[in-house]
């Protein structure tokens, strides 16, 4: 594929100086209209014939949900109004809170940021988040309001909230339509004069950053990589720095979006590596790659290691299942390096993996793609944080499953993990959200009026409560208009406890919660009154009861199933009836049995969703 | 050896379409009725060859209303299947209509079934015999079925069917309650159905069947109950009594969506189905099948055919067959129909040769709808004694349950079972 995009456009594989290389990135809320800002930028370059359908964005599940998980990195010629061609990078990033860090990494590979803003939308929480990431990376910012053909919207709001926000001027601002390519030269020519070139040393050892990674069948990893240091080329033997691992380059080159490989990339560059890597384990996103021998003494700065911050229990609904599974997690976790998982077995559920994510977002991508992309049918329990746990011999513990919970009389100390929450919303949902977050055990930390009616307010919340419906419920009080950004911001002690589900007598290891005990017994009744909706009736009274250490806080009944019959069934009706028991027979194989009751896969989860009742 | 075949003739108009009719059934102008009439007996000369070549053991005009046509319509196109049944096969018997062993492998459930009725139908003597062409065996007679609405007969017109052969007549009553028929739709009062019975027995039906609905919204279970005593009164030979089961795209669905009627409680619903059964067999009428009862004798031979999982020929809009293996069915729309068979094209839209797995499952969802169930050896025959180990083995949690009985050979649904027919036959599948 690379050689036929190198026959086709020649023109991108020509070297330009260093000093006419521009490094950039796009930093934007969802559906700001970076995507197709991004593919107008390649069109006019010549790219692309034609910008098709958001080119950046790869997987069929990002382009259904709207948004990019991985980020890519695009080279484009640009000839400029004063003579010169160009070489611009064009560095695609993450747009939701559970990639922050993989954000990071992408703006450390650029010198400048084009910052998007709806003219109808306005700036966004999120946006806001990231601009001072572009700001904390030294980045030359160039402000953009997008979508001006949107009829009947005057940019004034989006102006004055640039202004407020970030104290952009109108004259700094260009006015863009990615749809109809309106302002896209001005944008390239602020490119050019503002973003500055990247000033770096290519003879010194290689210090080359990745800031994404991608598995490939045919090749192993793709790593796209920023050069900041030396240079690289095929046959060189390559150490990535934080573990030490060795491989031999095979390939290096640029995306235009197709491959094109060129002999060498050098400080300053922005392009991909390929170099027989198995897994992008071993190419991790902030990770710095240098020559294996005489390489660089230091990293650079920055790397971190993916830490999932949500688990949650994936079991296959047919147990016979169970190695399909471990072969779909060990072929995703290839191209995911934050996903982490290991094998976990459950009284209720059989063999399956505790499953760490980034957050619920990439949890429900993951389960998603098992699903579809491996044919599996699979219960997830629900999610869980990390508890810390001090035990009352001393020792020290950290718990991922509820199920798992040391007996209560065991415990001296439980800690939970707390994020600060950067909430901002129109000034008239102040008061919805105070109430969502209070309700949720938040901490008030501040409000600040930001600009016009828009308010900031901090929170310091539990971090299980942004995994059960924090988020939902915000959004659901404000219409929508509550933008939500946070980070992790350490352990506090807490009251907690677990709240465990029986059915027919028997506890569901699967089914247990870790809660405040302030709600525990609120929480128990809400979940069997949500399990008594979500279990089909059976042949059989099943009960259902919660409990919290011995005592039993809430206890249903699902009566039996007593009459399912087609009373009138003549010659005419037999296929049709055949074929729908069929349907139904196969609606209950997609069920786990516990015990002899068939759950729903749904009723795992929903024990979660209790907005409403709480 | 002839082969046994059962005849299903589709009449789809009716004067109105009722409230809670979700069936192939609509009203329409008498010139398309005729041409439709039309139709079906050039579909039946079609089928010559089969009918001639074929005991007839049970012949069953349903609807929409058949009584909507005049008597002597009825009477010709009864005429005219009788005639094409009676004639010897044109040709040299074709090896797919002669039962060769091979076609037949996934219908084995068909043969002999008169042999495991609980007795064989005695219908009445009346008329001319259909059967006179068939071999000189002793074969039965055939029971030839029609379904009327009270408002659509009178003592002439029944006359006329009885005379042309007709000697089981179906009377679609549904309510005794003139409110509920109102709710329902329906265009006759309750004292219209008692007059019509009173007219079928004048004019020599001696095999005579009711229809009930129950179940209804708002219906309580001593209106249901007054409903069956008045049926009963009327000394019916056999009845069917039908939850009622509230379809899409009917009337009743919109106003169940609207909120304007809710279903029969379950608890009410069984309470219905339990004081049917007693009523029913105090009068005499044992119950043989999930909705169906009849004095002993009276049980309706053309469905026992559908339960049985045997054979049958089905003519006109959207009537389905069963033959050699094969379920197919016709288009439904009446019209569309008509222009098939007009334009010499088959008017058949869905064709499906039966899987053996397939097949069992049909056999088992049929069969045990009836009380009797099914005989262990005539599935091992047809099916494989393999897949019959294997269904008791998924029987055995339910004879646990109580929901199904394994005797005496048989298998068949305990009365809590049949509740629970649908449920059953899936863990049974």
């Amino acid at each position: 594929m690379a050689t036929e995009a190198k026959a086709d456009r020649p023109k991108v594989v020509q070297r330009v100086p260093q000093e006419n290389v521009r490094n950039f990135c796009i930093v934007a809320h969802i559906d700001h209209g970076k995507s197709t800002l991004a593919d107008r930028l390649l069109e006019v370059c010549g790219n692309v014939e034609e910008a098709g359908e958001q080119m950046l964005d790869t997987m069929d599940l990002e382009r259904e949900r709207g948004i990019t998980i991985k980020s890519s990195a695009v080279r484009l010629l640009y000839e400029a109004d004063d003579g010169e061609l160009y070489q611009l990078n064009l560095i695609d990033t993450p747009g939701h809170v559970d990639f922050a860090y993989e954000v990071s990494r992408s703006l450390q590979a650029c010198e400048g940021a084009v910052v998007l803003v709806d003219v109808s939308q306005g700036v966004e929480a999120q946006t806001v988040a990231n601009v001072y990431l572009a700001l904390e990376a030294e980045l030359e910012i160039i402000p953009v309001i997008n979508k001006i053909d949107v009829p009947n919207v005057e940019p004034e709001m989006a102006l004055k909230e640039m202004d407020d926000a970030f104290g952009f001027h109108p004259d700094e601002i260009v006015m863009t339509s990615g749809k109809s390519g309106v302002g896209v030269h001005e944008l390239l020519e602020a490119i050019v004069k503002r973003v500055p070139a990247p000033d770096e040393d290519a003879d010194a050892p290689l210090r080359a950053m990745i800031f994404d990674s991608e598995f490939d069948v045919h090749q192993g990893v793709i790593a796209y990589v920023r050069v900041f240091e030396g240079r690289v080329r095929p046959g060189d033997e390559i150490r990535m720095m934080s573990s030490g691992k060795r491989f031999d380059v095979s390939r290096t080159g640029f995306f235009s979006p197709a491959m094109v490989d060129v002999e060498e990339l050098r400080a300053g560059d922005v392009g991909y590596i390929t170099a027989g890597i198995k897994g992008v384990k071993d190419s991790r996103v902030g990770d710095t790659i240098t020559c294996a021998k005489k390489g660089a003494e230091e990293p650079l700065p920055g790397y971190r290691e993916a830490q999932p911050m949500v688990f949650c229990g994936l079991y296959p609904v047919d147990n016979a299942d169970y190695e399909a599974l471990k072969d779909a997690l060990d072929r995703l976790s290839l191209n995911d390096a934050a996903l982490k998982y290991d094998r976990e077995t459950s009284a209720a559920l059989g063999f399956g993996f505790r499953c760490g994510f980034l957050g619920l977002l990439h949890m429900e991508i993951v389960q998603e793609r098992l699903e579809r992309e491996y044919d599996l049918d699979l219960v997830a329990t629900a999610p869980s944080v990390v508890y810390r746990i001090t035990l009352t011999d001393g020792t020290f513990v950290e718990v991922d499953n509820p199920a798992q919970f040391p007996p209560r009389e065991l415990i001296e100390v439980i800690e939970e993990p707390v994020v600060e929450a950067n909430i901002m919303c129109p000034q008239r949902y102040v008061g919805q959200v105070i109430k969502v977050s209070d309700d949720r055990r938040g901490a008030y930390l501040k409000q600040e009026y930001i600009w016009g009616d828009r308010v900031a307010l901090h929170y310091r919340l539990p971090l299980a409560e942004i995994v059960v419906d924090y988020f939902d419920a915000l959004k659901s009080a404000t219409r929508g208009y509550a933008t939500l950004d946070y980070e992790l911001a350490g352990y506090v002690p807490e009251d907690l406890t677990k709240v465990e589900l029986m059915i027919n007598g028997d506890p569901v290891d699967a089914l247990a919660i870790i809660c405040h005990r302030q709600f525990a017994e609120s929480r128990g009744r809400v979940i069997a009154r949500k399990l008594k909706e979500a279990i089909p009736r059976q042949l059989f009274e099943v009960r259902i009861q919660a409990s919290i250490g011995s005592r039993v806080v809430a206890s249903t009944r699902i009566a039996p199933l007593r009459r399912n019959v087609t009373e009138k069934c003549y010659g005419g009706d037999v296929t049709r009836k055949r074929k729908l028991l069929e349907r139904q027979k196969e609606g209950k194989r997609r069920m786990k049995a516990i015990g002899n009751v068939q759950v729903p896969q749904e009723a795992f989860m929903s024990i979660l969703r209790l907005n409403e009742e709480d | 050896m002839a082969r046994d075949l059962s005849v299903y003739v589709h009449l789809p108009f009716c004067l109105r379409k009722c409230h809670y009719c979700d069936f192939n059934s609509r009203p329409a102008a008498e010139s398309e009725r005729a041409r439709y009439l039309a139709a079906l007996k050039l579909e039946i000369q079609r089928r010559a060859e089969l009918l001639g070549a074929s005991h007839i053991r049970t012949i069953f005009l349903g609807g929409g209303t058949p009584t909507i046509y005049h008597g002597e319509e009825l009477a010709g196109l009864l005429e005219m299947l009788k005639d094409t049944a009676a004639s010897p096969p044109p040709a040299p018997r074709m090896p797919e209509t002669g039962g060769s062993a091979g076609v037949r492998t996934t219908n084995g459930m068909g043969r002999g079934g008169t042999s495991r009725f609980a007795g064989p139908s005695p219908v009445p003597p009346s008329g001319r015999e259909l059967d006179r062409a068939a071999p000189p065996t002793a074969a039965p007679r055939t029971e030839v079925t029609c379904e009327a609405n009270p408002e659509t007969v009178d003592v002439a017109k029944l006359r006329v069917l009885r005379e042309a052969g007709f000697n089981r007549l179906s009377v679609g009553a549904q309510s005794f309650d003139d409110d509920e028929l109102r709710m329902l739709g329906r265009g006759h009062s309750a004292e219209q159905t008692a007059l019509a019975v009173a007219a079928a027995r004048e004019a020599g039906f001696t095999n005579l069947s009711l229809d009930l609905i129950y179940a209804l919204p708002g219906q309580t279970l001593n209106s249901w109950r007054q409903t069956l005593l008045r049926a009963l009164e009327l000394q019916p030979d056999h009845l069917s009594a039908y939850g009622l089961e509230i379809c899409e795209g009917t009337p009743f669905h919109a106003r169940l969506q609207a909120g304007e009627i809710a279903p029969v409680e379950e608890a009410e619903h069984l309470a219905m189905r339990q004081v049917t059964r007693e009523l029913c067999e105090a009068a005499g009428l044992d119950r043989y099948e999930i909705s169906n009862y009849a004095r002993p004798g009276f049980e309706c031979a053309h469905n026992i055919t559908y339960w049985r999982n045997e054979e049958y020929l089905g003519l006109g809009a959207g009537a389905w067959s069963y033959l050699d293996g094969v379920r197919s069915g016709n288009m439904r729309e009446p019209r569309e129909y008509r222009a098939a068979i007009e334009a010499g094209e088959s008017p058949e839209e869905y064709a499906e040769e039966l899987a053996p797995e397939d097949a069992l499952a049909e056999a088992l969802m049929m069969g045990l709808r009836m009380t009797e169930g099914l005989l262990l050896h005539d599935l091992a025959q047809a099916y494989g004694a393999e897949s019959i180990e294997a269904l008791l083995q998924r029987a055995r949690p339910l004879v646990e349950m109580a929901l199904v009985e394994v005797g005496a050979g048989r298998i068949r649904l305990t009365e809590a079972g049949e509740e629970l027919h649908s449920e059953v036959v899936m863990r049974l599948t």
